[in-house]
């Protein structure tokens, strides 16, 4: 098999794991937020972010910040524990959620492409920021946030979603390293890291 | 990657900035429409407070559900008939940690309806959802609450399918939790003298809620 089958096989099997243990991962906060979100979102990613698409596509999305703005809605949007929860008992919502995690792994890796390190910069500082904030949310609250959920759980997936944030900030951190630590009157700081490869 | 670079570069200086901007326009503007509809009207995050809201914009007129009772078979019937308006709670007899405070709560309540002489405006009800509940049960919870028959009854549903509907239709959740307990969203439900669910207080403010029960009960 060449490089691509597996990425694609390993595609579809975050979204048969995502979409068919759906009861069980579900049936927990934990699981629901921090194991399924993140696998749909890892098969949008490897079975569309290395798709070549029509060059008109990335007209409206100038540096990234289209697509990226889209992404920091979606994770604010399912952040909302009403919404989360919602998923649970709508299939309409349930849909939204799949469709919507897919989307946003679909559109990250062209995204960074696009976007300037300043750019990716600001916006990993606001998914961070807003995540860390509702993980520390999740975490203080004494009562429960959604109905479906134990608060222990909820409490879980609120250190959850603060350790999410930091790990996310040092792999982009550590991935830029190099640029990072570079003169920052050399053209790699402020080009597309797109350029650099 | 060579031709992914081609399109980074094309992205940057090709069509201007416009394209980009009502994109960006048309993002947030669905986004903050659906962050405004998750959350009512940036009113609330949590379903609780949503059910909550909901209730308190549009009452709710409950499902027919048999029940076990002496003064009515049918649950919407027994909180129409009254007459008086309910304070209305679920619970369930064998419980160790909420609903031991619930009564508490509901003792706290039965007294003060006592004391101000509210006993033909305001009346309590405490409806088990677990299926265990049985008359014999129940009575014996009523005993040991001390609950006095004319202000405080309990009631039981038999059908499964009825009382799923119940809960369903109120949004009360109900968890197994560890040592056969349950968890569930405890409130105090608010019933007004024609049997509409017309607002859900926390269970922590008995006092609030009773004071609600008092404005509703007017002419």
């Amino acid at each position: 098999m060449t490089y691509l089958a597996y990425r694609r096989a390993a595609g579809l099997a975050c979204v048969l794991v995502a979409c068919s243990a759906r009861g069980w991962l579900e049936s927990i906060m934990f699981t629901h937020m921090l194991v399924q979100l993140p696998l749909l979102f890892a098969a949008g990613w490897l079975l569309f972010g290395d798709v070549y698409w029509p060059r008109w596509l990335a007209v409206p999305d100038r540096y990234g910040l289209t697509s990226l703005t889209t992404l920091l809605f979606i994770s604010a949007y399912w952040m909302i524990p009403r919404a989360l929860e919602q998923s649970l008992q709508s299939s309409n919502s349930e849909i939204a959620k799949t469709v919507c995690w897919i989307l946003a792994g679909a559109l990250l890796p062209a995204a960074l492409r696009r976007a300037r390190l300043v750019i990716q910069l600001f916006y990993l500082g606001n998914f961070c920021w807003m995540t860390a904030i509702a993980g520390i949310q999740y975490q203080n609250m004494p009562q429960r946030l959604c109905n479906a959920y134990l608060l222990g759980d909820q409490s879980a997936t609120g250190v959850g979603l603060v350790v999410l944030s930091i790990l996310i900030a040092i792999a982009w951190c550590l991935r830029h390293a190099s640029a990072l630590l570079s003169n920052p009157h050399q053209s790699s700081y402020h080009a597309a890291p797109g350029t650099e490869h | 990657m060579a031709m992914k670079t081609s399109i980074s570069s094309n992205s940057s200086t090709g069509a201007g900035s416009w394209p980009t901007l009502a994109a960006l326009l048309a993002v947030c503007a669905i986004g903050m429409l659906a962050l405004y509809r998750a959350t009512m009207g940036f009113e609330v995050v949590s379903t609780e407070d949503g059910r909550r809201l909901a209730i308190s914009r549009a009452p709710m007129q409950l499902p027919v559900t048999a029940i076990h009772a002496p003064q009515a078979a049918e649950l919407s019937q027994l909180l129409r008939d009254d007459g008086r308006v309910t304070i209305m709670t679920f619970f369930y007899s064998s419980c160790n940690a909420l609903c031991s405070v619930l009564g508490d709560e509901f003792q706290q309540l039965q007294a003060a309806i006592h004391a101000r002489g509210l006993e033909r405006q305001v009346r309590l009800l405490s409806i088990s959802f677990d299926p265990r509940d049985d008359a014999a049960m129940l009575a014996a919870y009523a005993r040991r609450q001390h609950a006095d028959p004319s202000v405080w009854q309990m009631v039981s549903i038999d059908s499964a399918p009825q009382r799923k509907a119940l809960l369903d239709q109120l949004g009360i959740v109900v968890l197994p939790a560890p040592l056969g307990e349950f968890q569930h969203n405890a409130a105090l439900h608010l019933i007004d003298r024609h049997g509409r669910l017309v607002l859900i207080d926390d269970y922590e403010n008995p006092a609030l809620a009773l004071e609600h029960a008092i404005r509703r009960s007017g002419p």
